[in-house]
């Protein structure tokens, strides 16, 4: 018997390490995942890094970013994409902070287990350091 | 299922996160595979018996393509027999 169309969907991560306002990509990242989560469901986000500073309310329009900015992430959770942060990552950046519903806590060992059992892993990492 | 990994790095020097996803992404597997096009064909590594590079990219940048150096067509095969593929862009 064949499998399911949703055995045979390729599980695909969005790594986002990029903060939302230093740099468009992360806007672009998400964007594309939102593309991306017509397509294949069960799609997944993982913001690690200064990419965490999504999570922290911000307005766009304060410095010239587009406003639909902080509607996309909201958007995602809305369309069942998973959403995770790296545990290491908010104690860092987000100390003390509450995050919103539906943003779950991984550890590292949990991050690497999740990039490893993804199929396609999309990644938006902050840069290597310049010898 | 025989694991196929596949990196491909199109930046350099690599971000971080890259020598943690092949250091410890399937430690259990066979090393992956890695790819590098673009900017990704300046970096080096000891290990380099499962490293490839698009051979345009570093003729395109003064660099004699040697062992490893892949035509477009055969870099694309590469991608498409991956089992897993993680870009680093």
């Amino acid at each position: 018997m064949g499998r399911s169309a949703a055995e045979n969907a390729k599980k695909v991560l969005f790594v986002i390490e990029d903060s939302p306002t230093d740099h468009l990509r992360a806007f672009e990242a998400m964007r594309m995942a939102l593309g991306f989560s017509v397509t294949h469901h069960g799609m997944k986000i993982l913001l690690r890094g200064r990419g965490v500073l999504a999570l922290r309310e911000v307005h766009p329009g304060l410095i010239s970013l587009p406003p639909e900015l902080v509607e996309v992430l909201p958007l995602l959770g809305d369309l069942s994409v998973g959403l995770f942060a790296d545990a290491d990552s908010v104690r860092l950046y987000l100390p003390g902070k509450s995050l919103p519903g539906g943003v779950s806590l991984l550890s590292e060992e949990e991050v690497v287990h999740l990039l490893g059992e993804s199929d396609l892993v999309l990644g938006f990492w902050s840069r290597g350091k310049v010898a | 299922m025989t694991s196929n990994r596949l990196l491909l790095l199109t930046v350099f020097p690599p971000p971080e996160a890259f020598f943690l996803v092949r250091d410890q992404v399937g430690k259990d597997e066979e090393p992956a595979i890695v790819l590098l096009a673009g900017e990704g064909v300046r970096n080096h590594f000891s290990d380099s018996s499962r490293t490839y590079f698009l051979e345009t990219d570093l003729a395109g940048r003064g660099i004699v393509p040697g062992e490893g150096a892949l035509s477009d067509d055969e870099g694309a095969l590469l991608l498409l027999s991956a089992s897993s593929v993680m870009t680093f862009t």
